[in-house]
């Protein structure tokens, strides 16, 4: 099996009813792919699959080619991230933004891994902790300055880079987005998407994309799912989705999306 | 409708001098970031400020009765009481129709908004209903109203996109069916440009361009305009075309 997250027909039941149905995909290191749907298509639910957090009717969870049991070691859970729709419910408001990163890289004992690993002199713990949370700010596009922050001193978009910053800290494959610009002003959803596609290209992290908006997958996404009724009813190479879908519900949904008439260039 | 210099205060000052008009079937979109001050300047239209806030200047003159509909359908809707019974209510209210006049009515405002199986979904509670029809549903409780004008307050926003597709495509038919005004409040220009001629572009509780739709999104003049236009993100064209 390649590297990289694969499903395999995997399928998620509440009370008997299947809600996610025999989904099949790959995530491959430096790739996004996107996953489209309506409300109630199952989106979210795919993505507890693909971090555990809901328990499979059917089908395997693979990631480099080891399958991931429902209950995962501590590595495995680090390994594949979740992001979510809104980055207030999920950061403690009482922690500012470097505390919680650091706390995090603590409790992981990263700097520890790191240093022991590293045969170059050795910096204590704290200093390469402290350097790894400017680098994380970086990363995400942020003045290190927001470190000394606390959540409610953020804007959204910074909020919810934030939130990416703390799923990259801990050193994951795969990052999981759920709906990551659907609480965002239009005017910030490029900046987390940007910070998204670069990621995927300087640190070879693969990218779970979940979005209802079709022109948030476009403008970040290699590949494209549809996810209708918890099955997937189109895949393909973004490329060619957008402009020749080939289901006809994925032909529906495109041409349903508004689109501004001519700019002058 | 007629806005002129519309202030609006609470501890600070958070409309300063808005101008809008719309002509009678017109159709006007409102467009801004969040906080720019959209919706207070419908709620200032409709008399329904938020406490604690009063209008400090200007004028606003309606010519007839102005009804409006908002984002979010369940703020709005009475959660107790089944969806018919709420808008028959209206009906009674406003048109001074009998118990039983009023029933056939709503059933009536219902098909005009274009709700399947009418008589079945009268007697839901609006926990029970899909967000497209809570949105249809408030369409009906505005028209019950009969109204001139219809204020519309981000009502797709938190729609799927094919649902959003019809709701707009109901709300530009009424329009023509009824000649009914509208002003169509949103974040996104796109959204906008498929309903409205024209198009007011509001921040921080000022104007800051207004014009044809066509115009403004061909030649922004105001360099807020051009990042809002900036921020909708493109996608290719469809081959063989939108009905193709
Ligand atoms: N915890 C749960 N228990 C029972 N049903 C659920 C639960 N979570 C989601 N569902 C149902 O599963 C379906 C898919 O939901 P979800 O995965 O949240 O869809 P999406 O994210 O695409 O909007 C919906 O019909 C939803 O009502
Ligand atoms: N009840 C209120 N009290 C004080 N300020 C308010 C109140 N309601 C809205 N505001 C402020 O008025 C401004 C405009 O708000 P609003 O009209 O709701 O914006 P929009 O609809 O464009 O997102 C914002 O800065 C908001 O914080
Ligand atoms: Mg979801
Ligand atoms: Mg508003």
């Amino acid at each position: 099996m390649a590297d990289g997250l694969e499903l395999t027909g995997v399928s998620v039941a509440y009370a008997g009813r299947r809600v996610v149905d025999d989904v099949s995909l790959q995530v491959r290191p430096g790739t996004i792919v996107g996953l489209v749907g309506e409300s109630g298509s199952g989106k979210t639910t795919l993505a507890r699959a693909v971090v555990g957090t809901v328990g499979l009717a059917g089908g395997t969870v693979h990631l480099d080619g080891t399958p991931l049991a429902r209950r995962r070691s501590r590595t495995e859970r680090r390994a594949v991230q979740l992001v979510q729709q809104d980055p207030y419910a999920s950061l403690n408001p009482l922690l500012t933004v470097g505390r919680v990163l650091d706390e995090l890289l603590r409790v992981h004992r990263l700097a520890e891994r790191r240093i022991a690993s590293d045969t170059a002199g050795a910096p204590d713990a704290g200093a390469w902790r402290r350097a790894r949370c400017a680098e994380l700010m970086g990363l995400v596009g942020l003045e290190a300055d927001t470190l000394g922050r606390y959540p409610r001193q953020l804007s959204g978009g910074q909020r919810q880079r934030v939130a990416i910053a703390r799923a990259l800290a801990v050193e994951p494959r795969i990052l999981v987005a759920d709906e990551p610009t659907s609480a965002l002003d239009v005017t910030v959803q490029r900046t987390v998407l940007d910070v998204l596609v670069g990621l995927s290209a300087r640190v070879g992290l693969g990218v779970l994309l979940i979005s209802h908006d079709l022109s948030v997958i476009h403008a970040a996404c290699d590949d494209v799912a549809v996810l209708r009724e918890g099955r997937i009813v189109e895949h393909a190479p973004a490329a060619r989705f957008f402009t020749h879908p080939s289901d006809p519900y994925s032909r529906r949904l495109l041409q349903a999306v508004p689109r501004l008439p001519e700019r002058a260039p | 409708m007629r806005i002129e210099g519309l202030r609006v205060a609470g501890e600070t000052e958070l409309l300063h001098g808005v101008s809008l008009a719309v002509g009678a079937g017109e159709a006007v979109g409102l467009v801004g970031e969040s906080g720019s001050g959209k919706s207070l300047t419908l709620r200032a239209v409709m008399g329904l400020l938020p406490r604690g806030l009063r209008v400090t200047g200007g004028t606003v003159e309606v010519d007839g009765r102005a009804a409006m509909i908002f984002q979010d359908p369940l703020t709005f809707l009475d959660p107790l009481v089944r969806v018919g019974d709420q808008v028959a209510e209206v009906c009674r209210v406003v048109a001074g129709l009998s118990r039983r006049a009023s029933r056939v009515r709503a059933l009536e405002l219902f098909a005009d908004v274009r709700l399947d199986d009418r008589a079945v979904l009268a007697r839901r509670y609006p926990h029970q209903l899909s967000g497209g029809q809570r949105q249809r549903v408030l369409l009906a409780l505005a028209l019950a109203q009969e109204p001139d004008l219809l204020l519309c307050d981000e009502p797709t926003t938190a729609l799927d996109v094919t649902v959003q597709r019809e709701v707009l495509d109901l709300l530009a038919s009424l329009r023509a069916e009824r000649g009914l005004s509208l002003v169509f409040v949103s974040h996104d220009l796109a959204v906008v440009a498929q309903l409205c001629d024209r198009v007011v572009v509001l921040r921080d509780g000022e104007v800051v361009e207004a014009g044809a739709t066509r115009d403004v999104v061909a030649r922004p003049h105001h360099p807020y305009t051009r990042r809002l236009l900036d921020a909708v993100l493109p996608l290719p064209a469809l081959a063989g075309g939108r009905d193709g």
